[in-house]
This record gives structure tokens, C-alpha cells and sequence, in this order.
């Protein structure tokens, strides 16, 4: 069992993940606040210019409701996690996230189910007592 | 793609996933499906299968639709 440990960033769970372009060997790495309240098929969610740099194939729009409503694209897209091996390609919904008014360095949000494609995950303190967030395969 | 071609990609996905049939084809559930310009590529079980048939299909990555079929799933961000 392989795991990854975030240190929480500015009091929040967040992930670092890895977005690739088709053919590129190095990805552009994005954190994403871990939000289980974010329910759906889609487990991601990005900004409209990610998901139109790095969106391998469209895929079809979606119904969302909550925090932003509406009808948003959804789109492939190839990401990973060093050292945590799970299905490379997924989908993500492009949204406005000035939207969400997520604090400044976080890019996006990762929902239940993509928490759902690892064995555990979860909050938990480190030796000092400091918050990380953990995912493990 | 222009705008109105990616929105009858989606209009003809949704009828798929709803109906399950698409100009005398049958779609099974749980399959992917290859979409370009109103046209079925091709379908396979996994994402990746149908990705190399659009690609075989002289579609490159950042163009062309994929999707499961299945019933649409509202999403909800609390």
C-alpha cells in the first residue's frame, strides 16, 4: 500500500494532481480542495482554460446543483498522482471558479468520486500534531 | 468544432444514454461511445478503446466527443 500525505494549505484538505496534455511526458501539477460534499459521476472539478488546454476528449454536459447551478461541459482529461497508480483518464467539469470564491492557490475541487477510486482516504495528524490529508492506494 | 456542433454532439449523447438507439443503432449499457459531428466513430468498453478508434479515426486528442451510456446523474457541490 502506497500512500500520499498533503499538508492541509491554509487550514484546508487539499490534493496535488498532476494534468497532462496528450503526448507530454511532464504535466502541470493543480491542488484541489478534497470537498466529499461534491457528489456526482464526475469526481473533478477545473477551470474552463484547464479543461480547454489539457481536455483530451468532450464528454457530454451535466446537471449541477449547489454551490453553482446549471448546465456545465464536462470533458476527458489525463492526470495522475506520483507514487498513487489509478485510472489515468477522467472526467472533469469546467466551471467558473470565481464562482465557488475558493481561496487563492487552490484550482479546483476533487469530489467523492474521485476520493472514491483509492483504498482510504481522510484527515489525519502528523507527528507534530499538523493536519495532512491522505490518500492511499 | 464549432460551438453548435459540440452542442448537437450533446443533444445526440443525451438521446443515446435516454433511448439507448441512435439511427438504427442499438447502444448497451455501460458502453463508451465515439461522437464526431453528429456521426457514432465507433464504441468500446472502455474509455481508452474508444479514444484510439477516434484516434484511428484521424481525430486528434482535444477534438471529438466520448461518453458512457448510462442515465444522467445530476451532480450536487454542498
Amino acid at each position: 500500500m502506497t500512500a500520499v500525505r498533503v499538508p492541509y494549505f491554509q487550514d484546508l484538505p487539499t490534493i496535488l494532481l498532476t494534468i497532462k496534455s496528450s503526448g507530454e511526458a511532464h504535466g502541470i501539477v493543480r491542488r484541489l480542495l478534497v470537498d466529499s460534499g461534491f457528489t456526482g459521476e464526475c469526481g473533478l472539478l477545473l477551470s474552463h482554460a484547464d479543461c480547454s488546454t489539457f481536455r483530451k476528449r468532450i464528454a457530454t454536459a451535466c446537471d449541477v446543483s449547489g454551490a453553482i447551478q446549471g448546465v456545465y461541459m464536462r470533458v476527458w482529461i489525463s492526470c495522475s498522482i506520483p507514487s498513487l497508480s489509478f485510472p489515468s483518464t477522467q472526467m472533469a467539469i469546467a466551471a467558473d471558479i470565481l464562482e465557488l470564491a475558493l481561496p487563492d492557490g487552490i484550482d479546483g475541487l476533487a469530489g467523492l468520486s474521485f476520493l472514491s477510486l483509492f483504498r482510504r482516504w481522510g484527515a489525519e495528524r502528523d507527528p507534530a500534531g499538523k493536519w495532512e490529508f491522505v490518500l492511499e492506494k | 468544432m464549432s460551438t453548435a456542433e459540440q452542442i448537437d454532439d450533446d443533444t445526440i449523447a443525451h438521446m443515446i444514454c435516454t433511448r439507448r438507439e441512435y439511427q438504427g443503432q442499438r447502444f448497451e449499457r455501460g458502453e463508451f461511445v465515439g461522437l464526431m459531428n453528429g456521426r457514432v466513430i465507433g464504441t468500446g468498453k472502455t474509455f481508452e478503446e474508444v479514444d484510439t478508434l477516434l484516434l484511428n479515426a484521424g481525430i486528434p486528442h482535444g477534438l471529438g466527443m466520448v461518453f458512457q451510456v448510462e442515465e444522467p446523474v445530476p451532480h450536487v457541490i454542498r
